[in-house]
């Protein structure tokens, strides 16, 4: 309970910072008029956005986590990611309206996810379905590409996009992420004990009375699309659905209830300083927060590699 | 030395004559925006190639696109001039012998003496002399500004861009009578919606084009929406292209600077 706590005031700080730091610094005490515009049409909207995209990225890879069984599990390996990207790609090369792109984004990520099931045979194995996500995953990145030679007018916009970050912020926006992450986290605590018998095998699972296979494919599907969403209004914003559970479980999220609400918090706690720090690093500009995440992430499994890498010698 | 005179002066009417007659035959435009120049010099006959966004020059092949020139059609075309906004745009080294022609100008003054020079190259001294004639008499006859507007130009949304000292757009703004809020000396500027929001433009112009192809309109952005400054729509092409067609658009901005600032006091 301390530490759900502390997270949450750690969230409600770096909530407070991220809307009062920028480009210029605001004084929430004492605003102009300019200043309030900012802050409330500007600012607001985006850390919202902000704290529930990275709640969605850190609980779409707790449950994805669960129920593959693999740490390496997230958005990008399971190949929901690069097609909810390619979606959103395609809108912006035929020149449709933004508000396109989360559609497209969401049901490229939701066929991106079916495709990968239907590559692994119907098997659902764990490794089957990383590996037929990882071929997904190959794939879209291609057509991105040729998508991005083919409309070279737009690969300006195409490259800044899939940088990730938090383009053009408004309440809107805010309220589709928060229904969507409140609903899904209502789901998956529901069912938190469920996810823990997911931990034994095939035959221990199906005889205590769970559909390994429906149940596995539920949670799949909503995961993919909570990556979707996510993609579809910030781009790829990488390694945070893959860090997160990681933390989460270092610091006692072990039941898949500890770890999902763990998850979630630190989701938002972690993007919202990223946020901050890519609005504020460079003065008057703002750095792809993506960029910042895989730094941060890059960094974070180097120091796992070396730590496992004693256990890794030993079992080998 | 009567030959050595003949001969000297038989030379010098070779040369002289070649010097006279010789112009490129077979030109190839990696450039977008000199295509407009050399229409209106009456050069279309001369150009064989051309990138896939220029409308003109029906009978001109595809060379792909200014970011990524097909080589082998290059070769192909046996070009003896390229038009290129850099070389670094194409393979030169597979082209020796080929006049390269730099055409990247960022001002209005630049655009004139790029067309002086190519009617000089073309042997078309005169129609360059009437075209460069024609436009300076539209600035000749712009209105006077009283009151000098602040104006920021929008390049894209997604990522936010906007025009730099070294566009061609701020030269635009600055004849027709206004000021450009940004002072940085680079062709395009990231910046953030707030930060320009802080600068208090009075006119907000925004382009619509390839390179922004279906933005919000700024007063529909939620950051801009309590704003009182002027929303103008522009068409990229007549724009961000540094050729005939931004004189035009200098006569544009300068005739809503005029109406801007007749209503201020």
């Amino acid at each position: 309970m301390k530490i759900y706590l502390f997270l949450f005031f750690a969230t409600l700080i770096a909530f407070l910072i991220s809307i009062t730091t920028g480009s210029v610094n605001i004084n929430i005490f004492q605003m102009s008029e300019i200043e309030k515009t900012i802050i409330f049409n500007y600012r607001l909207p985006l850390s919202l956005e902000a704290a529930f995209i990275g709640s969605i990225l850190g609980l779409s890879g707790a449950i994805l986590q669960i129920i593959l069984k693999n740490p390496l599990a997230d958005g990008f390996t399971t190949g929901a990611a690069s097609t909810a990207a390619l979606g959103g790609v395609l809108v912006i090369c035929i020149g449709l309206p933004y508000f396109f792109v989360p559609v497209f984004a969401s049901v490229f990520g939701m066929l991106g996810i079916s495709f990968a099931i239907l590559l692994s045979k119907d098997s659902l194995k764990h490794t089957t379905l990383i590996l037929a996500g990882i071929v997904v995953n190959i794939v879209a990145t291609a057509i991105i590409g040729f998508l991005k030679y083919y409309y070279e007018e737009s690969v300006g916009s195409i490259v800044f996009w899939l940088m990730g970050g938090f383009f053009n912020p408004n309440y809107i926006k805010s309220t589709i992420l928060f229904v969507a992450l409140i609903f899904s986290f209502i789901f998956f605590v529901k069912n938190s004990i469920k996810l823990d018998i997911m931990g034994f095998d095939f035959f221990t699972t199906s005889s205590m009375g769970i559909n390994v296979k429906a149940f596995r494919s539920i949670n799949y599907f909503i995961s993919a699309f909570l990556v979707g969403i996510a993609v579809s209004f910030s781009g790829i914003i990488p390694f945070v659905g893959l860090i997160v559970p990681h933390i989460s479980r270092f610091i006692g999220g072990f039941e898949s209830k500890e770890l999902i609400i763990l998850s979630t918090i630190l989701g938002a706690l972690v993007m919202l300083l990223s946020e901050t720090l890519a609005r504020t690093i460079i003065k008057t500009e703002e750095l792809p927060v993506g960029i910042l995440t895989s730094i941060v992430g890059g960094l974070f499994f180097f120091y796992l590699m070396l730590k496992r890498k004693d256990n890794w010698n030993e079992s080998g | 030395m009567k030959l050595t005179k003949s001969t000297v002066l038989a030379a010098l009417i070779v040369l002289f004559s070649f010097n006279l007659s010789f112009a490129y035959k077979r030109v190839v435009l990696l450039a977008p925006d000199v295509a407009d120049i050399f229409h209106k010099l009456n050069l279309d006959n001369v150009v064989v190639g051309k990138t896939k966004n220029v409308k003109l020059f029906k009978n001109a092949k595809i060379v792909g696109t200014h970011l990524s020139v097909n080589t082998e059609i290059l070769i192909s075309l046996k070009p003896d001039l390229i038009v290129a906004r850099r070389k670094t745009e194409f393979d030169a080294s597979k082209l020796k012998g080929v006049k390269i022609l730099i055409y990247n100008p960022h001002t209005l003054k630049g655009i004139i003496k790029e067309i002086k020079l190519i009617g000089k190259m073309f042997n078309r001294g005169k129609k360059a002399e009437e075209l460069t004639k024609n436009l300076l008499d539209k600035i000749k006859q712009l209105k006077p500004i009283k009151h000098k507007p602040k104006v920021v130009f929008e390049i894209m949304q997604t990522p936010y861009l906007v025009a730099g000292k070294k566009c061609i757009v701020n030269d635009i703004i600055q004849t027709a009578g206004g000021i450009n809020i940004i002072n940085k000396n680079r062709m395009f500027v990231r910046t953030l919606q707030e930060n320009i929001l802080l600068k208090k433009p009075d006119i907000y112009i925004y382009e619509v084009g390839p390179m922004n192809k279906n933005p919000t309109p700024p007063n529909k952005r939620a950051i801009f929406k309590d704003t009182s400054m002027l929303i103008v729509k522009v068409d990229e092409s007549k724009f961000l292209r540094s050729n005939t067609v931004s004189f035009d658009s200098v006569v544009y901005l300068n005739n809503l600077f005029y109406e801007w600032s007749k209503n201020r006091k």
